[in-house]
């Protein structure tokens, strides 16, 4: 098969199965050492992807609504290498613990007042007098309790401070990253023979996520979207800004011959995602235009893979992707041209957004970071062409790490 | 599942806004500003994309209890309910500020004299108040809760499906159980007969463990495969409609039923009967609680597992133990209190 991207500058070895222990020292190494940057001596975690990355718990994810309810809430001080991990119950309990024995704490509800209290009287003994704490969210029953939770004042908030630490991925952490693209790349394999007319779209989320979880994903991360693209801007669904739309829900719709899809999904292997994301023609019949979509495509990441390494900034890589459009915007104005991922699917930096050029410009790429490339292209009557590709920052280009042909516009 | 992408029905989401409204009243608030998920389908009544696990806090949508606008945080307009007009939304952002911008213009956000938030980051926090420079930023989720509890009958209906969705997830997995199959497979079995059903957004994705024979409570061995005579139990949970539905059958590998197996479900059978039985107006978990406890017996799990209501949504009433003091089960009109059966070794009579 043909590899859909070829390393630039040195490659970067990144270790078959990860090393479980090494991982949890490097990143709460990494995470002790952001919080000295920051000046917090104690972080309260409650939100999943943070506790995943300052505990090395991995669990089948729950959908938003519970997950407030039964969360794993971590608790890291900056003189312990050893992170508290409260952990909710909520079917067999697993034998093996990412944490000492006496850092495994029970379950901890903090959507109630006496759940708080509860905590509260736990954090007591943990936390120092006078330290300062800082905390990814408040729950209602946490803010009415505050004064009890946060005996040295009002916290700060933590996620600036686990995203300073997660910028950077450990070579375990980059394993786990690439395993889970390489189980959603499997899983795709016969989600995309299984394409044709009369196939619905949600037949092919079924045939994803149990292809997914059999190739040992932990949790899918996404609704999976296979998006029927419109025939013209002007056909598509209203949106704010008059651009395409996207994501819109999978249905039962059947797929016709001819319906380009644009593709998105995302798994997790113990806790870090995948994001995968392609174009499709049911049917495989391409037009020369729909062609030259993907030529054009092909050119503009190229383009941006050329200025692609650490140093660089996302204002760097915006420009260069503009000018190889023609002076536009290659993404939707509520997207962006890429993104970081972790233990979440869409982490920092962000390029491309209303968070402004001149932030783009500041933010400069380490070396060790990992960045989602997803440029589209449109022109009506062909569908358009979106695809995503995932990179690792290297000190002189990146190393990729997705892997899926293009079919059927390319090889 | 349908075709199309369509609101929640007029009725459901009348009957689920005026509840809401209610409570703002009752507490007070003259705006509310909510970013999860599970609310914001309650007062919207807006299919949103589904992602797992928790997402941070953010302003997604606003509730104005003076005129009962709602503003939605909202790129496209596909299956949006007619009355959240295209200038009451607002497009995907990643700096807060534009939200920020977006709050300031609201009407009723200048004068507001108190605002509830259904959960708060330190930097919302700290930003909300140039939205709303009159207004005291106090909990919201409280009256959220409150106007979730008590179902609507139209809720209630809404509920079945998401149960069928489950329970046919369960169906499949049970059907490929055999020795040699992992748990993963199994879970990917529910799921993927639940995605078949129409539901590719579960509520729970742990589906299928084999119990451990040496301890209670504990997954026989981390991503275990099912051996001869062992006892799997599946966990289904499907989010259809914005409302779970969860479903939890232990089956033996093999279907083969011993002696101990038998008494085991029994046992079992006869607690959850007992449990149903005390779930009446009035009765508190603590009473649910010592039913449990009367009937378990030191082999059962905690009482933790005991619920007091069938879900709404994906938030869950107290509970006891840690979690919340004693409650009163109350019911009103639809009202269905419930127990969920996916904890534990058992095996509900199937009908």
């Amino acid at each position: 098969m043909t590899h859909s991207l070829t390393a630039r500058g040195s490659v970067i070895d990144i270790p078959d199965e990860p090393d479980w222990a090494r991982m949890r020292s490097e990143t709460g190494a990494r995470l002790r050492s952001a919080m000295a940057d920051h000046g917090v001596d104690a972080l309260i975690l409650l939100m999943n992807g943070h506790v995943v990355y300052a505990t090395g718990a991995s669990w089948p994810l729950l959908d938003a609504g519970l997950s407030h309810v039964e969360r794993p809430v971590a608790v890291v001080l900056a003189d312990d290498e050893h992170p508290h991990l409260f952990m909710p119950f909520r079917s067999g309990a697993s034998t093996e613990s990412p944490v000492p024995d006496d850092h495994l704490h029970g379950p901890i509800y903090l959507e109630f007042d006496q759940g708080v209290e509860h905590f509260a009287r736990i954090l007591a003994e943990l936390i120092p007098p006078g330290a300062n704490v800082a905390v990814d969210e408040l729950t209602g029953a946490m803010r009415r309790t505050a004064p009890k939770l946060f005996l040295s004042g009002a916290p700060s908030d933590a996620a600036i401070v686990v995203g300073a630490a997660q910028l950077v991925k450990t070579q375990d952490e980059l394993s786990c990253i690439r395993k889970a693209c390489q189980i959603t790349e499997e899983a795709i394999v016969d989600v995309q023979k299984a394409l044709a007319p009369g196939v619905r779209q949600i037949d092919l989320s079924a045939a994803f996520v149990r292809r997914a979880f059999e190739l040992g994903a932990t949790a899918n991360m996404l609704e999976a979207i296979w998006q029927v693209m419109p025939s013209s801007r002007e056909a598509g669904v209203w949106t704010t800004h008059g651009d395409l739309a996207l994501p819109l829900l999978t249905t039962d719709r059947e797929l016709a011959a001819g319906d380009v899809l644009w593709t998105d999904q995302s798994i997790t292997y113990a806790g870090y995602c995948s994001d995968f994301g392609r174009t499709w023609v049911v049917g495989d019949q391409l037009s020369p235009r729909q062609r030259d979509q993907f030529v054009q495509w092909r050119a503009i990441l190229d383009a941006t893979l050329a200025v692609t390494t650490a140093g660089a900034t996302s204002g760097d890589l915006a420009r260069a992707t503009i000018a190889a459009y023609g002076g536009r915007k290659p993404w939707l104005p509520h997207f962006y041209l890429g993104h970081g991922i972790g233990t979440y699917p869409a982490e920092a930096p962000m390029i491309g957004t209303d968070l402004g050029e001149e932030f783009d410009d500041n933010f400069v790429f380490p070396a060790g970071m990992v960045l989602v490339l997803e440029p589209v292209v449109w022109e009506d009557g062909t569908g358009g062409y979106r695809s995503e590709e995932i990179v690792v920052i290297t000190e002189d280009g990146f190393t990729p790490i997705t892997d899926y042909p293009y079919s059927p516009y390319g090889d | 599942m349908a075709t199309e992408v369509s609101p929640d029905a007029p009725t459901l989401r009348a009957g689920r806004r005026e509840r809401a409204l209610a409570q703002m009243d009752a507490y007070d608030l003259d705006i509310l500003v909510l970013g999860r998920q599970a609310n914001i389908r309650y007062v919207t009544g807006a299919p949103q994309l589904w992602i797992a696990g928790t997402r941070p806090f953010g302003p997604m949508c606003v509730v104005v209890r003076a005129t009962g606008d709602i503003y939605l945080n909202s790129t496209a307009d596909e299956g949006m309910p007619e009355e959240i007009g295209h200038d009451h939304l607002y497009g995907l952002a990643w700096n807060p500020m534009t939200l920020i911008e977006v709050l300031k213009n609201i009407d009723g956000a200048a004068t507001a004299r108190r605002v509830g938030t259904d959960a708060i980051t330190p930097t919302f926090a700290a930003l909300l108040p140039t939205a709303f420079p009159r207004a005291e930023l106090v909990d919201g989720e409280l009256a959220m809760r409150a106007a979730r509890r008590i179902k609507t009958p139209d809720e209630i209906a809404a509920m079945g499906p998401a149960l069928r969705v489950a329970e046919n997830g369960i169906a499949a997995a049970v059907s490929e159980l055999q020795p040699g199959l992992s748990e993963q497979t199994l879970a990917g079995a529910v799921l993927e007969a639940m995605a078949a059903g129409g539901v590719s957004t579960p509520a729970t994705q742990d589906a299928a463990w084999v119990t451990s024979r040496a301890h209670p409570w504990r997954r026989a061995h981390p991503n275990g495969k099912v051996r001869e005579g062992d006892l799997v139990a599946f966990a289904a949970g499907a989010l259809a409609g914005g409302y779970v539905g969860e479903v939890g059958r232990t089956w033996p590998a093999r279907n083969r039923r011993d002696d101990s197996t038998r008494k085991l479900y029994r046992r079992s059978n006869t607690l959850y009967d007992q449990l149903i039985a005390a779930c009446r107006p009035g009765t508190s978990t603590g009473e649910l609680l010592a039913a449990y406890r009367a009937r378990a017996g030191s082999g059962f799990r905690s009482a933790r597992c005991v619920r007091n209501a069938l879900d709404c949504g994906p938030t869950r009433l107290p509970r006891g133990r840690n979690g919340a003091g004693d409650h009163r089960l109350r019911v009103a009109r639809g009202r269905r209190g419930g127990i969920s059966p996916r904890h534990g070794p058992h095996h509900r009579r199937r009908r």
